[in-house]
């Protein structure tokens, strides 16, 4: 491993920044990932930063089944994230639809047919321990040695 | 002299300010703004249209999957409806744990919502204290409840748990920590220079156009319509002597300080639901008949209307829900965001008016 | 390099909002009121008003049943405060001179329904231009 691929390591360890996006989930999952941000949980103690600017993130939490709305935008907004980056989908709805999954609904889920999707983390909603947890185990694996992996 | 050049301003769809996609365009001239429309469509799902056809176990769920803030009140008042259709009496024990269920949720949704206002006004340490103690109420609702969010707390005739008589210490001692935490809160909101800066004169609606665009909620209640609240005709309600507060100034200041001051009504309503209440049964028996029947009741956000027609075996043959968020947008986007002098208050003048684009669009 | 992002066709969307039971049931009363046809006044609602006013169209209808034009027949009639402020189809002022006119035809002639249908006939034409 090369020293630079060292230093980056440990930068990236240290420091992950959060993007959230709802793509027409009904807010519960919204709120708990909001509710990550409270004191209690601390997530500035792993180096977490939540805020809504998909250019300078690191992870796209993705919660909600995928409205037609969508369908241009979820990907651009994939693109402006810069490398290496990475997407969770958060609660039922992004995996499978959840209860929207109807006839008559105007949905059209899993996202992962619009946005490569990493990690799932199901639940209606999941707690916000269970997302920061899906948030820590997934970003050494992707974010570790990314130069190295990738030549 | 330099001309003024008119802007369409977009906001949205991501925004770091909103929970939610919305859109707002913006017709500013200078920064002032002169008027502001909205595009919304970006959760539409379509909730009413599965909920039809399908038995009242299965709409019981989506209904409290319309919004995932105030999911307590949707399943409040789809089952009240169903009861109201059907005759079916509720026992007071029951009566009064759905109040104090309703009005947790009311308090985690009130400091959410303030929440929000402090994180847009840039205050952001107060927004920290106030979403630490909404874990507070969120760890209640989970003990009485056993979920965070999406609870189904209520069935027709009654409640699922009942509150055992070990908890009630643990709830009465966080509703004293709610309170002496809050009132510290309050303190540095009212006394802070940068909050009334930002928020006294900003986005006023007037009570005409409250009653123009039928606003309601902590909108109404702020600008001086007290009686807009729905829960003076609840019978429970009735029963723990409430009366609605109100606000004259219908500005930002005025709806974050009726917000804080609900959260205090709401812990004495919870206090005095613990002092009348007997033991007893918690659910009674009942079958849901064919009918039809429209139910109100007082979301966090305001008015919350059902409209509901069953068949007799127990479907939803047909069903409209208009949420509270729909009238208060709509006055945030036409009355309050008018004249509004730059274009950082037009972020912080559509939180304020606490909107919640799932509900809307449902 | 130019795109357009968010700049997209949204009449799919405001009739999904104009779906609904509430919307349905203005759009009839709306409909048998001025006499026209039902996606006629769908089409002038999703031209002329954004999203949130569509939405909150069951909702203001009513508050004018409630509140709008009380005291004056004719304006009650032809629906003067519900075309310009609750649901803003029509011009203000020529909405203003066709109740002006009627109420001068009704105090001079005395043809009380014959005067209403002309003027919502002149409603009509200002709605569909």
């Amino acid at each position: 491993m090369s020293f630079l691929q060292s230093i980056k390591n440990t930068v990236r360890s240290k420091s992950i920044h959060v993007s959230y996006v709802n793509v027409g989930s009904c807010n519960g999952c919204d709120i708990e990932v909001l509710a990550m941000l409270a004191p209690r949980y601390d997530i500035e103690q792993y180096g977490i930063y939540v805020h809504n600017n998909p250019r300078e993130a690191d992870v796209l939490l993705v919660t909600g089944a995928f409205t037609p709305q969508w369908e241009d935008k979820l990907k651009s907004i994939w693109d402006k994230i810069p490398e290496p980056k990475v997407a969770i989908a958060i609660g039922n709805c992004p995996i499978s639809g959840c209860v929207f999954n109807r006839r008559g609904a105007y949905v059209d889920p899993p996202v992962a047919k619009h946005i490569p999707i990493a990690a799932e983390v199901p639940g209606c909603p999941p707690r916000p321990t269970e997302i920061l947890n899906a948030v820590l185990s997934l970003a050494p694996l992707v974010f570790k040695d990314y130069e190295e992996k990738q030549s | 002299m330099k001309k003024t050049v008119d802007v369409s301003l977009p906001i949205g769809p991501l925004h770091p300010c909103f929970k939610e996609p919305a859109r707002i365009r913006c017709e500013t001239k200078g920064e002032r703004v002169i008027s502001a429309e909205m595009d919304l469509g970006y959760v539409k799902k379509g909730i009413e249209r599965i909920m039809r056809g399908r038995p009242w176990q299965e709409v019981m769920f989506l209904a409290e999957r319309i919004c995932g803030i105030c999911s307590v009140i949707h399943n409040m008042v789809c089952i009240e409806t169903l009861e109201k259709i059907s005759d079916i009496e509720v026992p007071e024990r029951a009566a009064y744990l759905r109040v104090i269920v309703n009005e947790l949720d009311r308090i985690q949704s009130h400091i959410l919502a303030n929440f929000s206002y402090c994180y847009t006004i840039e205050h952001e340490t107060l927004g920290m204290y106030l979403l630490n103690l909404r874990e507070t109420a969120m760890d209640m609702l989970e003990l009485i409840t056993g979920a965070r969010v999406t609870c189904a707390y209520m069935v027709p005739g009654g409640v699922r748990f009942d509150l055992r008589d070990e908890d009630r210490p643990t709830l009465e001692a966080a509703l004293d920590h709610v309170e002496h935490e809050l009132r510290r809160y309050v303190g540095m909101f009212e006394h802070g220079p940068l909050v009334a800066q930002r928020s006294k004169g900003v986005g006023i609606i007037s009570r005409e156009d409250v009653i123009e665009a039928h606003g309601v909620g902590p909108v109404a209640r702020a600008s001086g319509i007290p009686e807009s609240d729905r829960r003076c005709e609840h019978p429970t309600y009735q029963k723990l002597g409430f009366t609605p507060l109100s606000y004259e100034d219908g500005d930002n200041y005025a709806r974050v300080m009726l917000r804080f001051d609900e959260v205090f009504q709401s812990i004495d309503l919870i206090r005095r639901c613990l002092a009348n209440m007997v033991p007893g049964p918690i659910r009674g028996g009942g079958t849901i008949q064919a009918g039809e029947a429209t139910h109100a009741g007082e979301a966090p956000r305001g008015e919350l209307t059902y409209y509901v027609k069953t068949d007799e075996y127990g479907r939803i043959v047909d069903i409209a829900v208009r949420t509270p968020s729909i009238m208060n947008i709509e006055s945030c986007a036409h009355y309050m965001l008018e004249g509004v002098s730059s274009a950082a208050d037009v972020t912080s003048t559509f939180i304020s008016a606490d909107p919640c684009i799932a509900c809307t669009e449902r | 390099m130019v795109e357009y992002l968010y700049e997209k066709d949204l009449r799919g969307m405001q009739f999904n909002i104009l779906a609904s039971t509430r919307h349905e049931w203005v759009v009839a009363e709306l409909s048998a009121r001025y006499g026209m046809r039902k996606p006629e006044i769908r089409r002038r609602l999703i031209e002329r008003l954004d999203m949130i006013l569509l939405e909150n169209l069951p909702a203001r209808y009513e508050g004018w049943l409630a509140r709008g034009d009380a005291g004056d027949d004719v304006d009650r009639a032809l629906g003067v405060e519900l075309l310009t402020v609750y649901i803003p189809l029509a011009e203000d002022t020529r909405m203003q001179d066709i109740a002006e006119y009627t109420r001068e035809r009704i105090a001079t002639d005395d043809a009380h329904d014959e005067s209403i249908a002309h003027a919502l006939a002149q409603i009509r034409e200002l709605i569909r231009s």
